[in-house]
């Protein structure tokens, strides 16, 4: 097996929680099992494993705190249980590109659409539109939170002047 | 001149095109513009701008992101910079994106990968380069001190630092150790601009959550970095919770304040 970089392993420990535990009790054997290269190795063993738990921990919490903002529905539905549920889904996925905020939370939608677990759709939506690059987007959602209430509604999402926005249109009071 | 400016955030952007007579600078995010450029333009019509980058990651060792590269050039060409800044570390390996800055160690081996990325970055925007310190809780036990390796990196690389104040007290407070004496391993010449903005304390760990107000422990080291350096310029880095704008223009005149002073 080809030798990694210290960069490399790092990034592992604080993505992969089941590892860190690992490297908690057997560093030099996680280094090993890595094939850590030899020169960046002392670094690597000497590394602080709680220290990495705090900043895996930051990372996951300003994701989710960023997915919450293009979420808030979504996220209330989910109540006390929205933390564990998005840690579960946090460390399997990993956005990568630079509208990674709005990457990560449309795959968040879809993985508790999958699960199945409560989804704001117009949120879905709206965020779909966002990553799309569409002018316009109209549709038809069954449940959306207006006012207070939830209500069937038809959405209209649009781009104009560089802005975008959306109505909706409640279908019945 | 000694420029005072903020970072260009939605929130701000009203007031920053009633061109306050508080600041004459703006720092623009890279990443905030990949998509759309238009307003560039008029930013920098009104304003020097700073182009800063967030995702370059410059300490992932191997070749750099091209492509991520080439927008970042895209962008330096419409807004036309004073200068460009990027992290001292690393935002994704080989397998992942972190999206969140990340110390590396400090080896030799990563100095010279460091000093190659910087270099291509200031061939290819044709701009001077600032590299800044970051804030973390991992503290990497490393052949090279953290002052060290940002000394030599500038020299080698013909960059500057880009101090960031509240980073330097987070980091000082987290980890330990004297922000003065830290600021003084640092050689003078290499500071040209400083960030600053109010830290975030919880369960006695202190964190860079760009969601408060300059604190008083911030202004009496940006004095100290002030008196020891020729700061050209400094931006408050706000991105979260803003305050009304009357707290942004305090805090301007307080950092007017600082220049003066020395």
């Amino acid at each position: 097996m080809k030798p990694i970089n210290v960069v490399t392993a790092l990034s592992r420990l604080l993505t992969k929680p089941d590892l860190l535990d690992q490297f908690e009790s057997h560093p030099g054997k996680i280094a090993a099992l890595l094939n850590v290269a030899e020169e960046e190795r002392p670094c690597f063993v000497a590394l602080s494993p709680q220290q990495i738990r705090a900043q895996a921990k930051l990372l996951i919490t300003k994701r989710q705190r960023e997915v919450y903002t293009l979420l808030p529905h979504t996220f209330n539905q989910l109540g006390t249980d929205v933390t564990a549920i998005f840690e579960k889904y946090a460390v399997d996925y990993w956005p990568n590109t630079h509208q990674r905020h709005l990457e990560d939370a449309i795959q968040f939608a879809r993985y508790l659409k999958s699960q199945p677990f409560p989804v704001s759709q117009d949120e879905l939506n709206h965020l779909q539109f966002l990553s799309s690059g569409r002018r316009i987007r109209l549709a038809l959602v069954k449940n959306t939170r207006i006012k207070g209430k939830w209500l069937p509604a038809l959405q209209l999402c649009y781009r104009s002047k560089g802005t975008i926005n959306q109505w909706r249109f409640y279908l019945k009071g | 001149m000694r420029r005072l400016g903020v970072g260009y955030r939605q929130a701000l952007a009203n007031w920053i095109a009633s061109k306050p007579p508080q600041i004459n600078c703006l720092e623009i995010t890279a990443e905030h513009f990949f998509n759309d450029t238009k307003k560039l333009k008029t930013l920098q019509r009104d304003y020097d701008l700073f182009v800063h980058g967030l995702g370059l990651s410059l300490g992932t060792p191997g070749p750099l992101d091209q492509s991520y590269l080439n927008r970042f050039v895209d962008i330096c060409l419409t807004a036309q910079p004073l200068w460009i800044s990027e992290h001292i570390a690393f935002t994704r390996s080989a397998e992942v994106d972190l999206g969140h800055l990340t110390p590396f160690p400090y080896t030799a081996n990563a100095l010279a990968n460091f000093v190659d990325h910087a270099q291509q970055v200031k061939e290819a925007c044709q701009k001077p380069l600032l590299l800044e310190n970051i804030t973390s809780h991992i503290n990497i036990a490393s052949p090279l001190s953290e002052t060290k390796f940002i000394n030599q990196l500038c020299e080698k690389a013909g960059c500057y630092l880009l101090l960031d104040v509240t980073n330097l007290w987070v980091n000082s407070r987290n980890h330990h150790y004297d922000a003065v004496d830290w600021l003084h391993e640092i050689q003078p010449e290499f500071i040209k601009q400083l960030h600053i903005v109010g830290y975030t304390e919880r369960n006695g760990l202190f964190y860079d959550s760009h969601a408060n107000n300059i604190q008083p422990a911030l202004y009496t080291l940006t004095r100290e970095v002030i008196k020891y350096s020729q700061v050209d310029s400094i931006i408050i880095e706000r991105d979260n919770n803003f305050p009304p704008l009357s707290q942004i223009t305090d805090e301007l005149a307080a950092l007017e304040h600082c220049f003066e002073t020395h």
